[in-house]
């Protein structure tokens, strides 16, 4: 891991641990190639539909904000991030194992921006849900 | 709301008040673990709310992560299509949320969430919810749109 890769880890790390709520989705963070990947853990507590043993729409849409918010903070973490909007569609249904998801900034601009989530489970080309929220620095 | 006892669903719902209660309280088990109460039911709508905890905080002292609003609204959301469609057979999903934050809230004890159903369209029905912070601000925390997919109706075999 090269120095710049360690920092952006470590950044996540802390705004991980900044924000209880992301604690109690037991969310983890990874750079892998330059990217940041989220990782919501496959867990009894995020099961909506007890007998699909399905994970719960709001828990997939609250890991997509959750992922875009700390991609922003890797990227300036002197500025705070605020959501604006979030749609979150859902695609297919996810099971109770682990979630990935890569945020991509799309427009990055002073005041705005723009992040674009796609989370899967098992191919990154079926995602189980996908996001786009709007952003505002504070 | 503790249990179903008094829960008195709208005219046309057959669902059993102790299905619903359950599916807001306790099957769900994301709900469960937030501590999602049921507040009440109404002729297509459905109000529910949690109570604020350290391990549901967002950044600052006191306040929400807005994934517990995002949540909330989504779970409400199902709960009206459920009360509205009155019939379970007729639920398909939910397929899309979308979340305008409107900066009411910030540290506040409870987050309430009710949300009403439109008239079905086609095989979709939409969801109007809103989130509130009593006691901290009058302004909204976020207002949400939830679109839930329906089933085909389902006729009988054999009515005559």
């Amino acid at each position: 891991m090269n120095e710049a890769t360690a920092a952006t880890a470590a950044a996540i790390d802390r705004a991980i641990v900044a924000v209880p709520y992301y604690g109690f989705l037991g969310l983890r963070a990874a750079v892998i190639d330059h990217h940041v990947m989220v990782v919501l853990p496959g867990a009894d507590r995020h099961v909506g539909d007890a007998v699909r043993r399905s994970v719960h729409g709001g828990v997939l849409a609250a890991f997509l904000e959750a992922a875009a918010q700390l991609r922003l903070h890797v990227l300036d973490s002197r500025r705070s991030v605020m959501s604006v909007d979030f749609t979150s569609a859902f695609l297919r249904e996810a099971a109770t194992t682990d979630t990935f998801a890569s945020p991509q900034l799309v427009r990055v601009g002073r005041r705005f921006a723009h992040v674009r989530v796609d989370a899967w489970q098992t191919d990154p080309a079926h995602p189980v849900a996908v996001g786009n929220g709007t952003f505002s620095f504070g | 709301m503790r249990d179903a006892t008094g829960l008195v669903l709208p005219p046309g719902c057959m669902l059993d008040p102790g299905y619903l209660f359950a599916v807001a309280t306790r099957t769900n088990a994301a709900h469960a673990a937030l501590g999602t109460e049921l507040l009440g039911v109404e002729p297509h709508g459905a109000t529910i709310r949690v109570l604020w905890r350290p391990d549901l905080g967002g950044g600052d002292p006191g306040t929400w992560a807005n994934g517990v609003v995002s949540s909330l609204l989504d779970h409400a959301c199902s709960l009206a299509a459920l009360v509205s469609l009155g019939d379970l057979r007729r639920y398909g999903g939910t397929i899309g949320l979308r979340i305008d934050y409107r900066g009411g809230g910030g540290a506040a004890p409870v987050l309430i969430a009710r949300a009403v159903c439109e008239a079905p369209a086609g095989s979709v029905l939409r969801v109007n919810g809103q989130v509130f912070a009593p006691g901290a601000s009058p302004d909204p925390v976020a207002v949400g749109l939830c679109t839930i997919a329906l089933n085909p109706v389902v006729h009988d075999v054999g009515a005559t």
